[in-house]
């Protein structure tokens, strides 16, 4: 398949190659030991499987999990059928205790003490410091309000919230205050997937599929419009740059 | 012969007694749903009416083919649960039931219906076409649907690319205006009519379109 990158000289992302996942329809990603965990939305289970998309093992009856997170060797896994955060630990699967209630969450992230959610059906994002939890935001359109978030990515001091149907990224304090919006001048439809290497913003823009990479000030460095199909989700692993698309079962590698 | 009629009679109740054992509703018999929704193209939006049917009790597995546009579930039977309360459910979670069809347990199958109204006058019948913001299929399937629902309408079609609604209906039994009505207040902004704005951030989260100003 041929994948194509526009809009930005030789220092961007070029095309080098995807993993096909036959009938795993991804929407998040992560990296355990060299293998890739993916969420199987369609099929509610979580699917490990190699660079080279051989499937290493499957957990099946996990209800609809969305964008997960990875820390060490343990996966945080959304689940946004039954309302969870599943926490896989080699064979084990505990529940992450969350004091606020959860509504289809859909993207996790967790970097020592703290954890973001992003709270789809409430629209608000979960934020816990450490010693306690907290909501932040309400359905709208201004700042701190949210059209059903999809995914979050803590980073340092931030939080980076993917404000899906708002068509466009927030970024907060770790307290939940807001500071600044950026891709709003963008035409994104649908901002399902974010990630950041803290150098720049990485964002899917799903039903027009492209991926857009912002700069920390909100410019946009980079846009990728070939070969992605509804892709949902995105990470950097060992310099290389992976995109999973949900309705083309593959996920895209790009190097620099 | 007195002997022969009773002994016949008694054979006939146990025979009739048989046959209703058969047909006798069981705990745990089933009804076979299987609903069309348009336009199950995001995993958010269709993982969210998963949810949502789910809160009818008893369900406890639901199957979505986002390909097929549909979903299929299992009822209990003793429940008596109506295509209408069905579509109802799905509708009321924003999307649109486009037909439902239920295998009740006893293998009767029952299909929703849409019928043409018979007042209409096919020299009566006149074309239009109406500019309605929308933006995926689900958007169509909701245009489409209460479009088709007005009497008088003979076919409709919202188109996603051109945002035009093509309709034939008879000048008669409505008009332009009518229709611009009814697909504004299912969310949708249409030449002359603003959708009411708590209607539209009702919207499943994929129809979302680019709202445009209206001047009055």
């Amino acid at each position: 398949m041929a994948l194509l990158i526009v809009g930005c000289g030789p220092s961007g992302w070029q095309p080098s190659g995807s993993i096909f996942l036959n009938e795993v329809t991804p929407i998040g990603m992560g990296v355990i030991d060299q293998n890739i965990w993916i969420s199987d939305g369609d099929n509610n289970r979580v699917v490990v499987v190699t660079k080279d998309g051989d499937i290493v093992k499957t957990i099946d009856e996990i209800e609809r999990p969305m964008h997960l997170d990875v820390v060490d060797e343990v996966a945080y896994v959304p689940s946004y059928g039954s309302d969870d955060i599943l926490i896989m630990n080699g064979d084990n699967i505990d529940t992450l205790q969350v004091d606020v209630e959860l509504e289809a969450p859909a993207g996790v992230s967790v970097v020592g003490d703290h954890i973001a959610i992003a709270d789809f059906y409430n629209n608000q994002v979960a934020i816990y410091d450490g010693s306690s939890w907290k909501k932040i935001g309400k359905k709208g359109r201004g700042p701190l309000e949210f059209n059903y978030p999809t995914d979050v990515q803590i980073m340092g001091e931030k939080i980076y919230v993917a404000d899906a149907y708002n068509n466009r990224i927030q970024i907060l304090d770790l307290e939940g205050n807001h500071l600044k919006t950026i891709g709003e001048d963008q035409g994104l439809n649908a901002a399902t997937g974010i990630y950041t290497d803290g150098i720049d913003i990485y964002i899917t823009d799903f039903e027009n599929d492209r991926i857009l990479i912002f700069n920390m000030e909100g410019k946009l460095v980079q846009m990728m419009d070939q070969g992605l199909n509804k892709p949902t989700d995105l990470m950097i692993d060992e310099g290389r740059l992976y995109v999973a698309n949900y309705n083309g079962k593959y996920i895209s590698i790009y190097d620099k | 012969m007195k002997y022969l009629k009773l002994i016949l009679i008694i054979c006939s109740v146990i025979g009739f007694t048989s046959i209703n054992e058969i047909n006798a509703q069981k705990k745990g018999d089933m009804d076979k749903f299987i609903v069309n929704v348009d336009g199950l193209g995001c995993p958010f939006c269709a993982y969210g009416l998963e949810k949502k049917i789910k809160k009818l009790k008893g369900i406890k597995k639901i199957k979505i083919d986002m390909e097929e546009a549909k979903l299929t579930f299992n009822y209990p039977a003793d429940k008596l649960l109506t295509l209408e309360a069905v579509e109802k459910q799905v509708d009321e979670a924003g999307y649109t039931a486009m037909g439902t069809v239920v295998t009740r347990y006893n293998g009767e199958v029952e299909k929703t219906q849409f019928k043409i109204s018979d007042k209409i006058d096919q020299n009566r019948v006149v074309k239009a076409s109406i500019p309605v913001a929308g933006t995926c299929g689900m958007c169509q399937g909701r245009i489409n649907k209460v479009t088709r629902n007005i009497e008088g309408v003979v076919e409709c079609d919202w188109d996603e690319d051109t945002q035009i609604l093509t309709v034939k209906y008879d000048k008669d039994l409505t008009n332009t205006t009518a229709i611009e009505e009814a697909v504004s207040a299912v969310g949708h902004d249409t030449q002359n009519i603003k959708a009411p704005d708590d209607v539209y951030e009702n919207l499943p989260a994929c129809c979302y379109y680019e709202r445009k100003s209206y001047d009055n």
